[in-house]
């Protein structure tokens, strides 16, 4: 019965305890399976280290500075190498997507880099270099693990994805962009009134990844709850996990790079 | 439970299926989406900055320079006055209040009898010596207050320094008068004047506003002379109008602080965000813009408005035009490049100060206009009925408002004049028919000569704001007898504050 991937049996006394074992012997299921795929300790300093950014917005303090400096850096660090660890440890981009990828982060770093007095703004500013990495490697990660879900094979779709996948990333922060820009044209010392036009494009980019972004996530979720096999079929007794079988899944040269095999994979 | 069976092993995996799990299980980069939409915030907003960031290593350069061309010549230790006002400051005696009464320094404009006081009275007696060298600093054209330009934006020490000693005259000349000595007072008032003009020998709006504050209080004194101790001979008076003629020139001095505080406040802003100098006083709102501080990005832009909206308001200021605060919010808005807090900060100051400028000179006009008035009542044991009547041989011409071109009018005010008791707070009218000589104001309406001080009963919440002096009727009468007539018109302010009539 300590087997993750099997459903537990019905109990037809309760729906809702049916409903609540078998969403938690998903859970287990999908991190059992997810471990395979992840880099764990990497992401669960990742984690921890969100805190120490919120130091960020605390700027009464030396220590707290260093402290939003630190925790920032290493966060972006981490942020880099779990993602760039996925992109090139575990999936493999076209040379297309490769040039792509360069080039879009050669232009952000390009302009952080480059601009005047940004090392003087505070101690965490250099941070800044390495965030916008972490977010374009996300994208990049989020982007080839979407169109293996989906079987996109053909060059354009992965490309207009990719650009979908950082425009749904970013689309809080062009919200929240445009919503401070609307709203601080009303203190006119801080907002020129040329600042303030812009809050419109922005809300409107943020409008467009908050679509692209329910329509990418039903279609792929969709997708990828049938590659695993939680997509109830007619018929089915339940009490095993549905179309989970090896016999299903088309065998691809990628598979073993997917998911290599261990010796953990005896579970005890 | 514990498995105690042989080990089974997991349904063989599809590779998929991790994929597939690792996408589905997206709990964790949730919550890392909290500080990367932070960073593409701060990248948003580091895209609409960076464009106007500059190296304030280099600015600082230039405005180094330019603020160092502004350092007045050395002065012969005997040529300067700011020495005759620092022994004044040293010899002057503190005002020893007695509990519950109030400092003469407090009201200048206050009823004689105030003056009457012995301790005011010793005061002014203890401060001959101060009094003198006040004088001997006031006979002197050349004032260099020894401030040191390199520390940037900041209030300069002597000013309030200046502001006793102004006061001191003040009292003196109120003193002076009280007792029959006009041109003692004459004296004292013309002191006052010179010395604010030498307080604002130094090109920054903190010391022009002192200016303005100083050539006020000692316009008040000169009110409040004509008000309670009426001179009454043509040598006074006359002595009055060369004293109150002291040169203002509202456009060279805005022009000269308009130059002034740009090359103070472009190279405070440089050498703050550089790290050279910290700011002190009022500007310490510029630390933000030091290195180390979030806000450091921002310096391009508030130094960028800064000086476009000073330039453009010595423009404006140099073809005669004064801007209204409402104008030089609407003037930042248009050279606003990003934050311009700095900008809309100074341009409020300037308009609100550079307004004073304006009414101090149209004030100046109004005092000798009402001044020649009391020259011609003396002469010919009548009042004018109208101020040509004054022209060619008390007045070259009748003089002209400075916010707008049209002649000083007369009128003749059957209310009077407000006393408002400072102890009880109760008003009290006099003095009626006096006569109201005034100029439009900024508003350029006719306000019945109504201004926007106390003397009026009305203070600041009605919109009135003439550039009046009031000369005292023929026939005076003291504060609290009744007046005959009636009010010329009822303000608004007093429809509503009237007692209902009783109905049977």
């Amino acid at each position: 019965m300590n087997e993750p991937w099997r459903y537990p049996p019905s109990v037809p006394a309760s729906r809702v305890a049916n409903w609540w074992r078998r969403r938690r012997a998903e859970r287990k299921r999908l991190a059992y399976a997810s471990a395979r795929f992840d880099l764990r300790w990497a992401r669960w300093l990742l984690t921890l280290s969100v805190p120490l950014t919120a130091a960020n917005f605390l700027r009464s303090h030396p220590a707290l500075d260093w402290t939003a400096a630190v925790g920032t850096g290493v966060f972006a660090v981490l942020l880099c190498l779990y993602f760039g660890w996925l992109l090139f440890g575990r999936l493999q981009c076209s040379l297309l997507e490769l040039l792509v990828l360069v080039g879009f982060l050669g232009h952000v770093e390009g302009l952080v880099l480059t601009t005047p007095r940004l090392a003087s703004m505070s101690p965490g500013s250099w941070a800044l270099a390495p965030l916008l990495a972490g977010w374009v490697l996300y994208g990049a990660v989020v982007t080839l693990a979407q169109a293996r879900i989906l079987a996109l094979e053909r060059p354009v779709p992965r490309l207009l994805l990719l650009a979908a996948n950082w425009l749904v990333l970013a689309t809080p922060a062009l919200i929240v962009a445009g919503v401070l820009l609307r709203c601080g044209g009303q203190f006119e010392a801080m907002v020129s009134p040329d600042m303030a036009a812009w809050s419109t494009p922005l809300l409107a980019a943020g409008g467009v990844g908050c679509v692209l972004f329910v329509w990418l996530s039903v279609t792929t979720r969709r997708s990828a709850r049938e590659i695993f096999g939680l997509v109830r079929r007619k018929g089915h007794s339940g009490d095993t996990p549905k179309g989970a079988s090896s016999d299903a899944a088309p065998r691809d040269p990628m598979d073993a790079r997917l998911c290599p095999r261990r010796p953990a994979d005896v579970h005890p | 439970m514990v498995p105690s069976g042989p080990q089974t092993a997991p349904p063989a995996p599809d590779p998929r299926e991790a994929l597939a799990a690792w996408y589905l299980r997206r709990r964790h980069r949730g919550v890392w989406l909290l500080p990367l939409t932070a960073a593409l915030v701060v990248f948003v907003g580091l895209l609409f900055l960076r464009g106007m960031a500059g190296d304030p290593q280099t600015n600082l350069r230039a405005s180094r320079a330019a603020l160092l061309a502004l350092v007045p010549p050395d002065v012969p230790t005997g040529e300067n006055a700011a020495d005759d006002y620092a022994l004044a400051d040293k010899a002057r005696v503190a005002y020893v209040q007695a509990p519950g009464s109030l400092h003469p320094y407090d009201s200048p404009k206050a009823d004689s009898s105030r003056f009457d006081n012995p301790a005011v009275q010793t005061h002014v007696a203890n401060n001959a010596a101060a009094i003198q060298h006040l004088y001997a600093g006031a006979a002197k054209t050349r004032c260099n207050w020894g401030v040191d330009y390199s520390l940037g934006y900041a209030r300069p020490g002597y000013l309030s320094q200046q502001d006793d000693n102004t006061w001191l005259l003040c009292v003196h000349a109120r003193v002076a008068a009280h007792a029959g000595d006009h041109k003692a007072a004459a004296k004292s008032c013309e002191a006052s004047y010179k010395l604010a003009e030498h307080v604002s020998a130094t090109p920054l709006l903190y010391c022009a506003n002192r200016f303005s504050t100083h050539v006020e209080c000692a316009d008040n004194v000169v009110q409040s002379i004509v008000t309670w101790d009426t001179p009454t001979t043509l040598d006074d008076l006359a002595v009055y109008r060369k004293a109150v003629r002291q040169r203002r020139d509202p456009q060279a001095m805005a022009a000269r602080i308009l130059a002034g505080d740009k090359a103070f406040g472009l190279y405070t802003v440089d050498a703050v965000a550089a790290g050279a100098i910290r700011p002190r006083g009022l500007t310490e709102s510029l630390d933000r813009l030091a290195p180390g501080k979030g806000a450091s990005l921002l310096y391009g832009s508030e130094r960028q408005s800064l000086r476009a909206v000073i330039d453009e308001m010595a423009a404006s200021v140099s073809r005669g035009e004064w801007l209204t605060r409402a104008q030089a919010r609407d003037l930042v808005a248009r050279h606003q490049t990003g934050p311009a807090t700095l900008a809309l900060e100074a341009m409020s100051a300037y308009a609100w100060n550079f307004e004073s400028f304006a009414q101090s000179e149209e004030r100046a006009r109004t005092i000798d206009a009402g001044l020649a008035f009391l020259q011609f009542r003396v002469t010919y044991g009548r009042d004018a009925k109208l101020l040509d009547e004054l022209v060619p041989k008390f007045l070259a011409a009748v003089p002209t408002g400075v916010f707008h071109a049209a002649p000083l009018r007369l009128t003749v005010d059957p209310r009077g004049v407000a006393r408002t008791d400072l102890s009880t707070g109760k008003q009290s009218w006099y003095n009626s028919g006096t006569i109201r000589i005034y100029a439009l104001g900024p508003n350029g309406k006719d306000d019945k000569g109504y201004s926007r001080d106390g003397d009026d009963g009305h203070f600041s919440q009605h919109p009135s704001d003439d550039t009046v002096f009031r000369v005292p009727p023929m026939k005076t009468s003291a504060p609290g007898e009744k007046t005959p007539g009636k009010p010329h018109r009822v303000l608004p302010h007093e429809k509503t504050s009237a007692p209902a009539e009783k109905t049977p």
